[in-house]
């Protein structure tokens, strides 16, 4: 099967400072993809360049087979660490927005977020502007955004993050849906129970360098641990401050 | 090319749909309005003090020792004239409070050009008034001789210099021709009051609340940078078509009620059209609005959004730096300071328009300012264009020049 991310020796340096070192990785369809490290290890870094939003310094960063620009738009759905909506825009129109970047017509962009805000329990909020919404509530229109047109390809970065345990299934299985659905999901948490739960391979990163890389149970095995959070924290036991990464 | 419409559209609209948007845009004229009210209601009262001085004025002696001031003229201006011998009694009235003011104009007047006003109180205006009735009895009565009042006024005020002035060998036409040039200015200045800012906000916020990066994983940052631009030309057109309504509806009320009285030659219809001028005038205006928002993008791009916000002060204070000396601007172009504001990309779309308005800028000199202009502006297109996708996600510190040179 034709990976959906190819990632391939993969290299980055930012200003003098060496980010990321040879990385490799796959990523299929259908298969979420946990990408574990530290604050600072460099996944931010990986997934920017991934995004064509960094230039790598070598190797390939390629998402179905080229490098991704926005032209690829609908191929792929992004949810930042860092959440970035308009705030003095309502949440349908946010929703519509970024349904058009990714190729959808206005009327199909308009029909699709009613939809996802009917399934999150929001509709009645689609006209309310984002910054009247609370956090938990902004995130399900951040998840929103990333699934709209059904991308090929989901990045997550800690999308559970302040959910409460309610809201936080109820996003889980919309990932779970779109896994289902043949989507290739790239999930970025710090919760290891979430990684036991949905991840089928998971790759850990340290200072820009691979440290684990295959699927839950090899990775176990491996470290000889009887969970992944076991194998993270003998991975960063021995230096716990992180000096390179962005 | 929907991608760009879309980004237009979505500019556009989350400022327009901004209620504080239309609340600026209506409370400006009003703050304006009010202030012309308050001028125009201190003006009443000035004129409710002025009634009372004159009545005041009535209780004020006039004595003439020289001989010189008439004493029809005294009386029917209101005052009493009382022969010299009772100086010193009117003298000591004022002083006691009796009488409110004495003008006393002594012998030796044609030596020393001096006259005595005494006033009782220490009431700034009126005693300022005395004084100029005092002085105003004396120089009327001075001029009686010429016999008619028509040659008193004439003599007092002096002649108006009605000026023909030709261009091209036919009589040109008088300010009607500063009209339309004028207008572009003040568009101008108006865009650089209400819109420029927006490209700055824009940008800030967006690297600010973090959906900048969400924005360019989806967009290209030419197409975000040039949707924003269109968007905020949009935003701009909204306002000039705005404020142009409300400049008309004031104007006509204006006009109805006798508040402006145009000139009874004036014909709107018949405003004089300078075509090099307004080619000119247009073309500062678009390069000059191009120029300044391309700036603030770049410097959105490259600083926090804090420190963004603070350096565009300067893009508020150089284009306004030839209003300082706008005098010299518009009188003595050759001089090198206004020279160097002509030529100066921060300054010379201002300085251009005025000169342009006045007439006083040659057609060499307005196409050597407008390239320059061009030239900066374009290199300012591009530095953003080549910032953005580095200065977009450093939403922390400010972006190096090195950064910005370097090749990747």
């Amino acid at each position: 099967m034709k990976p959906t991310v190819d990632v391939k020796d993969f290299s980055l340096t930012l200003g003098n400072k060496e980010i990321i070192h040879k990385l490799s990785f796959q990523v299929q369809p259908g298969e979420v993809f946990a990408f574990l490290g530290a604050n600072g290890s460099g996944k931010t870094s990986t997934i920017r360049s991934l995004l064509g939003l960094y230039e790598a310094t070598s190797g390939q960063t390629h998402i179905n087979g080229r490098q991704y620009t926005a032209k690829d738009a609908q191929s792929v759905g992004y949810l930042p660490e860092e959440r970035g909506l308009y705030t003095r825009v309502s949440a349908i129109d946010n929703l519509i927005y970024f349904g058009e970047m990714k190729g959808m017509s206005r009327a199909e962009a308009r029909v699709a977020g009613m939809e996802f805000l009917e399934e999150v329990g929001l509709a009645d909020k689609a006209n309310l502007k984002l910054k009247k919404l609370s956090g938990g509530q902004q995130q399900k229109i951040q998840l929103g955004v990333a699934v709209m047109g059904n991308p090929s390809l989901l990045i997550l970065d800690e999308p559970t993050k302040g959910l409460d345990p309610v809201n936080r299934k109820l996003l889980l299985d919309i990932v779970e849906h779109h896994k289902q659905q043949g989507a290739a999901v790239i999930y970025i948490t710090h919760l290891m129970e979430e990684v036991e739960r949905l991840a089928d391979r998971l790759f850990i990163i340290k200072n820009g360098r691979a440290e684990a890389y295959g699927t839950v149970k090899e990775v176990k095995k491996k470290f000889k641990a009887d969970s992944i959070e076991d194998v993270f924290v003998r991975i960063y036991k021995e230096t716990p401050d992180q000096k390179g990464g962005k | 090319m929907s991608k760009l419409k879309s980004v237009v559209s979505h500019e556009y609209l989350t400022v327009v749909k901004q209620k504080g948007f239309w609340i600026y845009m209506i409370a400006m004229p009003l703050i304006f309005l009010f202030v012309f009210v308050l001028i125009g209601l201190a003006g009443k009262s000035d004129n409710n003090s002025l009634d009372k001085i004159t009545s005041d004025l009535k209780d004020v002696a006039v004595v003439d020792a020289s001989g010189l001031v008439s004493e029809e003229l005294i009386t029917s201006s209101g005052q009493k004239a009382y022969p010299a011998n009772e100086y010193t009694q009117l003298r000591a009235d004022v002083e006691s409070g009796q009488l409110k003011g004495l003008i006393y104009y002594p012998k030796d007047i044609l030596k020393t050009s001096q006259y005595d006003v005494y006033v009782s109180g220490v009431d700034f205006v009126f005693s300022t008034s005395v004084s100029e009735l005092g002085g105003a009895l004396l120089k009327n009565s001075l001029y009686e001789p010429l016999g008619s009042s028509e040659k008193i006024a004439l003599a007092q005020q002096g002649a108006q210099g009605v000026t023909t002035t030709y261009a091209n060998g036919t009589t040109s036409v008088g300010f009607t021709r500063f009209i339309v040039p004028g207008a572009i200015a003040a568009m101008f200045i108006i865009i650089l009051m209400f819109s420029i800012g927006y490209i700055l906000t824009s940008i800030s916020d967006e690297k600010e609340n973090r959906s900048m990066e969400m924005a360019l994983t989806y967009l290209s940052p030419r197409t975000l940078i040039l949707g924003k631009l269109i968007g905020v030309v949009l935003i701009t057109l909204t306002q000039l078509v705005f404020f142009a309504v409300l400049a008309i509806v004031a104007l006509l009320i204006a006009i109805n009620t006798n508040f402006i009285q145009l000139p009874a030659d004036f014909d709107l219809s018949a405003l004089p059209v300078d075509p090099v001028a307004v080619l000119f005038g247009l073309g500062f205006l678009i390069i000059g609005f191009i120029l300044f928002a391309a700036l603030m993008a770049f410097v959105a791009v490259m600083l926090p959004a804090k420190q963004a916000n603070s350096f565009s002060s300067i893009f508020y204070i150089l284009p306004f730096v030839p209003f300082w000396f706008i005098y010299t601007v518009m009188t003595d172009p050759s001089n090198p300071v206004v020279q160097f504001i002509t030529y100066f990309p921060l300054t010379a779309p201002t300085t251009s328009l005025v000169r342009n308005t006045v007439g006083n800028i040659t057609v060499p000199e307005a196409a050597l300012s407008l390239g320059i202009m061009t030239v900066v502006a374009a290199l300012s297109l591009w530095l953003v264009v080549r910032v953005f996708p580095k200065g977009a996600l450093e939403f922390q510190s400010a972006l190096s020049w090195r950064t910005i040179f370097s090749k990747k």
